[in-house]
C-alpha cells in the first residue's frame, strides 16, 4: 500500500510536469516567428511569457485579475528595455548620456545595454542602489541648461516627451526615437 | 541562436573540467556517464571563473588564449601528477554496493519512457533558453553587467567596484557566473544578448546529470531516471535555468558538494572528499549565500565526523574542506572587503538581540513560506508532497541514520528564515522572487533524501525495507 501510494505521487508529479512543456514549445514558437530585435519586447512581457511571472505570485494573482476584469484597461508594459534595446545599436561606444528621468527601469537597464558608454542622473556622484536612491540622486535638467552639460563632457541626454524617452544629441541636436 | 564561438566556449568549460576531476584523481567515476558529464561541467565552471579572475586581477581581461590555456593547463597538470597510464585510461572503480537493474519489459519501457520525458523537458527548456535574449531583471542588472564589465576592464584597472552610482548591481557579489558569461561572449558575439544563454541547456544538463550520477550509485536504473525526472519538471527550476539565475548554479555546486561530503563520510574514498572540496569553492565564489552554504556543510560535515570519532579523517577534511576553498577564494575575499559596503550588512545583524527584536516578522516570513511553496505554477504540489512523507515516515527515516542528509538539506531554510527575520525589508517584498529561489538551493537534496527514504523503506519497485536492529 506505501509503495503504490508513493509511487503513485511520484507518476502524479512527473506526468503533471510533462504536461505543462507545452508552455515551453509555444513560447519558442512566438520567438522563432519574431526577428531577434523584437523578442526582448516579448521577452519582458509577462502577459505572453510565463517565465517573466516565476517566483512572482504577487504578480501573478494580479494579472489573472485583470484578466478576470472584463472592464479592466488593457496592461501597457512600460517597457523601457524596449526602446534601450534600439537604441543601443547607434549610440557610440565613448558616449556620455545624461538620464533626464529617474525612471529606474530606464536607468538599469541603459546603463547595461549601453555600456560601455556611461549613464548618469546627475553630475555629481551618488549612491544608487534602489528606485529610492535613484529618485533622490536624480537632478533635472532644463533645455537651457544642455550647454552646461555639454560642457561637462555629455555627449547625449534622454529626455521623456509624451510617447516615451527621446534621446539628443546635445552636440547636434538631433533626435533618435 | 548562438554562435559556433559561444558553443565553443560550453565545450571548453566541459573540457577543462574534465581536466580538473581527472587531475584530481579522478573523483566520481564511480557516478554514471551523465554524472561524470555533470561533474565535468559544474568542475569547469569553477575552474575557468577562477581561472579569469585570478588573470583579471593580474590585468587580463578573458581571452582566447586565455581560455585554452584554462582548458589544458589541468590535463597538464594531471599528466604530471598522475602516473600516465592510469590518467590516459582512468580506472572505473566498481561501486560499492551495485544496483541491480531490472531486466523486465514493463520496466524497460518505464526506463524508456522516462528518458524520454528527460530529453523532451531538456529540449524544451534548450529551445526556449537560446532563443531568448537575455531578460530577467537581476541577471541584466547584476550578473551579465558584470560580465561586460569584466569582459572590457581587467579587475586591476576597473572603476567599477568603487563607483556608488553602480551600487543597485551589488558590488561585492561573487563573480563565477559574470565570468562564466564574460567566457562565452569572448569566442562569442561580445554584447549579443543572446549569446550567454548557450549556457543554460549546458547547465541544466550537468545539474540532472550531476544528480543523476549520485543517485545512481545507491538506486537502480529505474529509481535515479524516476527522481531525476521528478527533479527536472519541476516548473521553477526550469525557468530559472532558462533565465540564467545564478541560483542555479549554486545549487548545482551545493548538490556536489553535499552529496560527496555524504558519500565520503559514509565511504573511505578520498575522491569525494576532494570533489566536495572543489564544489565548495564554488559554493564561494557564485552568490553570497554560498557562505551560509558553505558554513552548514562544514558544521553537519564536523559533527558527523566527531560521532564518527575516527581522527584519521580530521587531517585530510580540513585541507580539503577548509584549505582548498579558503585558498583558493582568498583572492576573491580580499578584493571584496575592500569593497565600500553600501548595502545592508547581514552579518553585523546576525545576533540574538535583534532576532527577539524582530521576533514579530517570524508569522510574516512562515506565511511568505508557507504561500511560494503552495504556488502550483512553480513547485506542482511537491512541498507539501514532501512535508507529507516526511511526517509519515518520521519514525524510519531518524532509524535510518539519515539524519546528516537531512540536516544538509534542512537547514539552509531554516538559516534563510533566520535571515529574513533580521533583514531590514518587509517579508512580503521578497515574497516576489527571492524567496523561491532559496527554496531551489536545496531542491535537490530534498529528493534525495525522499528517494532515500523510499530505497529504505521498500517504496520502490524492486526494493525491500531495511529492518534496523534495534539494541
Amino acid at each position: 500500500m506505501g509503495r503504490a501510494l508513493f509511487l503513485l505521487v511520484v507518476g502524479i508529479l512527473v506526468l503533471w510536469s510533462w504536461a505543462s512543456l507545452d508552455r515551453y514549445f509555444a513560447l519558442f514558437g512566438a520567438l522563432r516567428a519574431l526577428p531577434p530585435i523584437e523578442r526582448a519586447y516579448l521577452s519582458l512581457d509577462p502577459e505572453q511569457n510565463f517565465l517573466t511571472l516565476a517566483g512572482r505570485p504577487d504578480r501573478r494573482k494580479s494579472l489573472s485579475e485583470r484578466e478576470i476584469a472584463q472592464d479592466a484597461p488593457p496592461l501597457q508594459i512600460a517597457n523601457r528595455g524596449q526602446w534601450a534595446v534600439r537604441i543601443a545599436e547607434t549610440l557610440p561606444p565613448d558616449a556620455r548620456v545624461y538620464l533626464n528621468t529617474s525612471n529606474s527601469q530606464l536607468y538599469f537597464h541603459s546603463s547595461f545595454l549601453w555600456y560601455p558608454a556611461r549613464v548618469e542622473v546627475s553630475a555629481e556622484p551618488a549612491l544608487i542602489r534602489d528606485p529610492a536612491t535613484l529618485r533622490n540622486a536624480h537632478r533635472s535638467v532644463r533645455p537651457p541648461q544642455f550647454s552646461e552639460l555639454l560642457d561637462q563632457g555629455y555627449s547625449h541626454i534622454v529626455v521623456m516627451r509624451g510617447h516615451g524617452p527621446h534621446l539628443l544629441s546635445l552636440s547636434r541636436a538631433q533626435e533618435n526615437r | 541562436m548562438s554562435s559556433p564561438g559561444a558553443i565553443a566556449a560550453v565545450l571548453c568549460l566541459l573540457l577543462g573540467g574534465e581536466g580538473v576531476r581527472r587531475a584530481f584523481g579522478d573523483c566520481a567515476a564511480k557516478a554514471s556517464l551523465p554524472g561524470r558529464l555533470g561533474t565535468s561541467f559544474a568542475l569547469g565552471l569553477i575552474w575557468f571563473s577562477l581561472g579569469l579572475f585570478l588573470l583579471s586581477m593580474g590585468g587580463s581581461p578573458p581571452s582566447a588564449a586565455s581560455g585554452l590555456a584554462l582548458t589544458i593547463t589541468p590535463w597538464l597538470l594531471g599528466f604530471a601528477i598522475r602516473r600516465r597510464a592510469q590518467f590516459i585510461s582512468a580506472p572505473n572503480p566498481a561501486p560499492l554496493h551495485l544496483p541491480r537493474n531490472s531486466t523486465s519489459s514493463s520496466t524497460r519501457a518505464i526506463e524508456w519512457a522516462l528518458g524520454l520525458g528527460l530529453t523532451t523537458t531538456w529540449v524544451a527548456v534548450a529551445l526556449v533558453s537560446v532563443n531568448e535574449p537575455l531578460a530577467d531583471w537581476d541577471v541584466l542588472a547584476i550578473w551579465a553587467y558584470k560580465a561586460k564589465i569584466l569582459l572590457a576592464e581587467p579587475i586591476s584597472q576597473t572603476h567599477y567596484f568603487e563607483d556608488p552610482t553602480r551600487a543597485y548591481s551589488h558590488l561585492d557579489y561573487p563573480l563565477l557566473w559574470p565570468l562564466a558569461m564574460s567566457w562565452v561572449w569572448t569566442l562569442g558575439e561580445a554584447g549579443d544578448l543572446f549569446e550567454p544563454k548557450i549556457l543554460a541547456p549546458a547547465l541544466f544538463a550537468a545539474y540532472l546529470g550531476l544528480f543523476h550520477g549520485f543517485l545512481a550509485r545507491r538506486h537502480d536504473r529505474l529509481s535515479a531516471l524516476l527522481f531525476t525526472s521528478l527533479l527536472a519538471g519541476l516548473p521553477f527550476l526550469s525557468t530559472q535555468t532558462a533565465r540564467l539565475l545564478a541560483d542555479v548554479p549554486l545549487s548545482l555546486f551545493f548538490t556536489g558538494a553535499a552529496l560527496s561530503a555524504l558519500a565520503w563520510l559514509e565511504g573511505d574514498d578520498d575522491s569525494d572528499l576532494r570533489l566536495c572540496g572543489l564544489m565548495c569553492v564554488g559554493l564561494l565564489f557564485t552568490k553570497n549565500e554560498g557562505i551560509a552554504l558553505y558554513v552548514i556543510l562544514l558544521g553537519v560535515c564536523a559533527l558527523a565526523l566527531w560521532r564518527q570519532a575516527t581522527r584519521k579523517r580530521f587531517a585530510p577534511a580540513a585541507v580539503w574542506l577548509l584549505a582548498v576553498p579558503l585558498l583558493a577564494t582568498a583572492s576573491w575575499f580580499a578584493l571584496r572587503f575592500g569593497i565600500p559596503q553600501l548595502h545592508e550588512d547581514y552579518a553585523s545583524r546576525l545576533r540574538l538581540d535583534v532576532l527577539v527584536e524582530n521576533a514579530s516578522r517570524i508569522p510574516a516570513v512562515v506565511e511568505g513560506f508557507i504561500r511560494c511553496t503552495l504556488e502550483m505554477e512553480d513547485w506542482l504540489l511537491f512541498w507539501p508532497a514532501l512535508v507529507i512523507y516526511l511526517l509519515f515516515t518520521l519514525r524510519r527515516w531518524i532509524r535510518f541514520q539519515l539524519g546528516w542528509l537531512f540536516a544538509m538539506a534542512e537547514l539552509p531554510i531554516l538559516a534563510y528564515a533566520v535571515i529574513l527575520v533580521i533583514a531590514p525589508w518587509s517579508p512580503h517584498s521578497l515574497l516576489e522572487g527571492p524567496l523561491s529561489r532559496l527554496l531551489l538551493h536545496s531542491l535537490p537534496l530534498q529528493i534525495f533524501l525522499v528517494a532515500e527514504i523510499a530505497r529504505r523503506s521498500g517504496h520502490l519497485p524492486g526494493s525491500a525495507a531495511i529492518r534496523v536492529e534495534t539494541a
